[in-house]
């Protein structure tokens, strides 16, 4: 995930979707998508969805069909959706391992436990892959 | 061993304060708490499922303070909306409170991450965590409004301020407005000494 990566349809969708005044979960549970999936798409890491995905999260996002905004947000997803999938550096990635745990009884995880923090190394790493 | 930053209710108030003057200074109820992080703050609300089952845990917070990573069971369910919104509060206490910490902090691979983890201990994590609490408990109810609508609430009830002289019902309406738990708004009210358990 380089600063030299450009993530116009991510960026687009998350600012046609804050104009609606809607959270991405919220935006979400709305419309019933995912929205795991729904992140990935707008930190643009993963590559945009075929036609009639699209054209859902369009009238979702309450683009008029033939309309510019329409347009363009089918324009940047084609031409993103060829880029490469974005990866994180393992530089990138130990910026992103978290410090604080927020548990039930607020105690820590088991740190000493090296499978435990490989599998929470994993997950992090998941999210950006 | 790792130096806690010593933080008074008055320090932790103040920072409070600086973050719904700057995001919120409408102050209107409830805190919009999911706004303030995704659309003022531009931090990132990533659901991640399992949190829970494999390590124990709400929420954390990204090293760099850009993404919350949050349970999918307490992102997706309304019916735990109020444990999110808390689960929020007390992370942006983190970034806000701790952040300064990691700024220039770097960590040389995932071995010396865990390194650092190790050189927690239990009592500091504690106090950390506490701070992070009491962060979060502020900021969704702000002694102001808190005042506000206790007065709204026992005007001409016939009954005290006190709202631990009142019926469970009317605390729960109080945590209503508020929309925390019932548990929050308690440890709130005798925080701000408003109400004698």
């Amino acid at each position: 995930m380089t600063d030299a990566h450009i993530n116009a349809f991510g960026d687009y969708f998350r600012g046609r979707r804050a104009a609606l005044g809607l959270t991405l979960r919220a935006f979400a549970l709305k419309n019933r998508f995912d929205a795991g999936n729904l992140s990935r798409l707008e930190r643009g890491i993963i590559s945009p969805p075929g036609r009639e995905t699209l054209e859902r999260y369009a009238e979702a996002l309450d683009l008029r069909n033939g309309s510019d905004e329409w347009y363009k947000l089918f324009d940047l997803a084609a031409a993103q959706s060829g880029q490469a999938p974005i990866g994180i550096s393992d530089e990138e990635l130990v910026a992103k391992l978290p410090v604080f745990f927020r548990t039930l009884r607020g105690q820590q995880i088991a740190r000493e436990d090296v499978k435990i923090l490989d599998e929470l190394i994993a997950v992090v790493k998941q999210q950006y892959s | 061993m790792f130096n806690v930053p010593e933080l008074s209710l008055g320090d932790i108030q103040s920072a409070v304060e600086t973050v719904i003057g700057k995001h919120h200074p409408t102050r209107s109820l409830p805190i919009p708490i999911e706004e303030i992080v995704e659309f003022n703050l531009g931090i990132n609300i990533v659901s991640v499922e399992n949190l829970h089952k494999k390590f124990g845990v709400d929420a954390f917070t990204s090293g760099d303070g850009k993404d919350i990573f949050v349970e999918d069971s307490l992102y997706s369910d309304l019916n735990h909306l109020r444990r999110y919104r808390f689960t929020l509060a007390h992370e942006l206490g983190h970034i806000d409170l701790h952040g300064g910490f990691y700024k220039d902090k770097t960590f040389y691979g995932p071995d010396d991450w865990s390194k650092h983890l190790a050189e927690i201990d239990a009592a500091e994590h504690q106090l950390f965590e506490a701070q992070a609490d009491r962060f979060g408990g502020m900021l969704l109810v702000p002694r102001k409004q808190l005042e506000v609508e206790i007065d709204l609430l026992t005007s001409g009830s016939g009954l005290s301020g006190d709202p631990f002289a009142k019926s469970q019902q009317q605390m729960c309406e109080l945590a209503n407005r508020f929309q925390v738990s019932e548990s929050c708004m308690y440890v709130r009210i005798t925080q701000e000494k408003l109400g004698a358990p």
